[in-house]
């Protein structure tokens, strides 16, 4: 029988960064609210290293909004989902960016930083985007890739980020194998209500596997200063990859996901012998 | 046995230069004037940088030489010839390059600076991020690729000290040099003014190296550039089918390296004869 392991690597990550102290999740602030910065351009600057709150639940759902955490999900959105659940390995699993929107639904922490032209989200697994706000538009025939061709405007204090021509229809939308096809296209909407909070509207279309758009919203919560995102090397003796099973284990009745009775680990491996110098 | 290891790192170069100009019309005029400041002061670094065409032989971590002959210790000559002879470009299974690797290739990067952070991003996909408020090394840092990296400025000069470097299987440049755990890099990078970014490298690793070796480049603003999203583990068919081979390929006399004569590449796909697609035994 197949191991079935995809969720690892998550726990895994936890365990080292509960015990660095840093933590993946933070509580809410105490105290009365700070304003939220500004850089030179009078923008607000929507730079830090950004931990989800403990309200957010079901974490790594994008249905979490949806009543029933319902997808309208199409027949073919249907199938694709199905297909997910039985046939695909987590690509995240196999070291393939989560792209947009999954990184947004995650339990992870992630980094942004703002330049006049150029917004970086820096995620976990050493996986990035980068988003040009400089004015320009869509191109005619872009390059399909797992974050999309992402161009960034800023509308007063909101920054708009608007994407289309994404990879195929094998990368799950979340954690829980939703499906997306090359149709997606994600309108998220960020905001800084105050130094300690981000805030993402985020609209979902992709009117081949879903019947409607629909929303999924979220607020982070500022880190410490100086916590900042570890080297994370997801191809660096990767032995689970040849033993994961497909799916992300069974989708249970609060919207998570994952094995309630998973198989036994097998023993450790005897690590190799290093060469001798 | 086929080697491919290089493939990766001509395909890309291959690509830009097939523009005719190395890419350069497509990287925007080169700015002028001084070097921009941040609003804390220090000289901002921000910008996509491409290679000057001048660190030649590029790739190579004892360019500045005679003979291209680094100071070896007997360990780190044996070192040199395991990983010429034994180890896969770490590059090519889509590890992190690592330090001083990243400094000497000749992709180009994208450097992000705000606040206390500084973020270089480079091609394949990969960032590090170099903290600069103040903090000292920790007592016992986790090894990483990248090492463990601290930012301070020095008048106009950002350095980067880092140490609690992984192993000794990680190639130091693109021609295989070694570099053990005692690994330890200075980086001193400068903006003169608005149009390049250089940079003075030391690298000690008292281990591998009976001396601290010294390599400097200069870089130039590409202002219509930026860094794409490279996702390297997708559809890795090189690695998966075991195309690849050991070591960088020979290193030649000038201090590049590669097979000069390589297998051919096999016929182009046909419909009778389609491109086949190696995926895990388990993918479906």
């Amino acid at each position: 029988m197949k191991l079935r392991l995809a969720l690892s690597a998550f726990f895994l990550v936890s365990t080292v960064f509960a015990q660095d102290g840093g933590g993946l999740t933070a509580s809410e602030p105490t105290g009365p609210s700070k304003p939220t910065p500004r850089t030179a351009d009078g923008h607000p600057d929507l730079g830090g290293f950004w931990k989800g709150d403990r309200k957010t639940k079901p974490v790594g759902n994008i249905g979490k909004d949806l009543p029933g955490f319902k997808l309208p999900l199409t027949p073919a959105g249907q199938a694709a989902l199905q297909f997910n659940l039985t046939k695909t390995i987590d690509p995240e699993s196999l070291c393939i960016p989560g792209g947009i929107p999954r990184h947004n639904a995650s339990g992870l922490p992630f980094m942004v930083l703002q330049t006049p032209k150029y917004v970086a989200f820096l995620y976990f697994y050493t996986y990035y985007r980068l988003i040009p706000v400089d004015g320009r538009k869509h191109s005619d025939d872009p390059d399909p890739s797992f974050f999309g061709e992402e161009i960034g405007r800023w509308e007063g204090d909101t920054l708009v980020i608007d994407s289309i021509a994404f990879k195929d229809e094998k990368v799950w939308i979340d954690e829980n194998a939703n499906p997306h096809s090359d149709k997606l296209h994600v309108v998220e909407r960020w905001s800084r209500p105050d130094a300690d909070h981000i805030h993402v509207e985020t609209l979902i279309e992709d009117p081949k596997f879903y019947t409607k758009p629909f929303t999924y919203q979220r607020t982070w919560v500022a880190g410490p200063s100086g916590q900042v995102l570890g080297e994370y090397a997801c191809s660096e003796n990767n032995i689970d990859r040849d033993h994961l099973g497909p799916g992300p284990g069974d989708i249970l009745p609060d919207g998570t996901r994952g094995y309630a009775d998973i198989d036994p680990l097998p023993p450790p491996i005897k690590p190799a012998t290093p060469p001798k110098h | 046995m086929k080697r491919f290891a290089v493939t990766l790192i001509l395909l890309i170069p291959a690509l830009a230069l097939a523009q005719g100009d190395g890419g350069r019309r497509q990287s925007g005029p080169v700015p002028t004037g001084p070097a921009p400041r941040a609003t804390n002061g220090h000289p901002d670094l921000t910008s996509y940088w491409r290679d000057d065409g001048n660190a030649n032989p590029h790739g190579n971590l004892g360019k500045d030489y005679p003979g291209f002959k680094l100071p070896f210790t007997p360990a780190g000559e044996a070192a040199h010839k395991y990983n010429l002879e034994h180890t896969i470009d770490p590059e090519s299974l889509c590890l992190p390059g690592g330090l001083p690797r990243e400094d000497i290739g000749d992709m180009g990067f994208q450097l992000i600076q705000s606040g206390a952070d500084t973020i270089f991003i480079y091609q394949y996909g990969t960032f590090r991020d170099v903290p600069t408020d103040g903090r000292k090394h920790a007592e016992d840092p986790d090894p990483t690729y990248f090492g463990e990296e601290i930012g301070t400025w020095d008048g106009d000069t950002l350095v980067i000290d880092s140490t609690a470097f992984k192993d000794s299987k990680t190639w130091a440049d693109e021609n295989a040099d070694p570099h053990s755990d005692a690994l330890h890099t200075v980086e001193r990078w400068t903006r003169p003014d608005a149009g390049h970014l250089h940079l003075e490298l030391t690298v000690e690793d008292p281990k591998f190296y009976k001396e601290p070796i010294h390599y400097q480049r200069t870089w130039i603003a590409a202002t219509a550039q930026h860094t794409r999203e490279q996702a390297c583990s997708e559809n890795n068919i090189d690695v998966s089918a075991g195309h690849l081979g050991f070591g960088p390929g020979p290193i030649r006399a000038d201090g590049t390296r590669g097979y000069d004569n390589p297998d051919p590449l096999p016929p182009p796909p046909t419909k009778a004869n389609p491109a086949k697609t190696i995926l895990p035994a388990n993918y479906h």
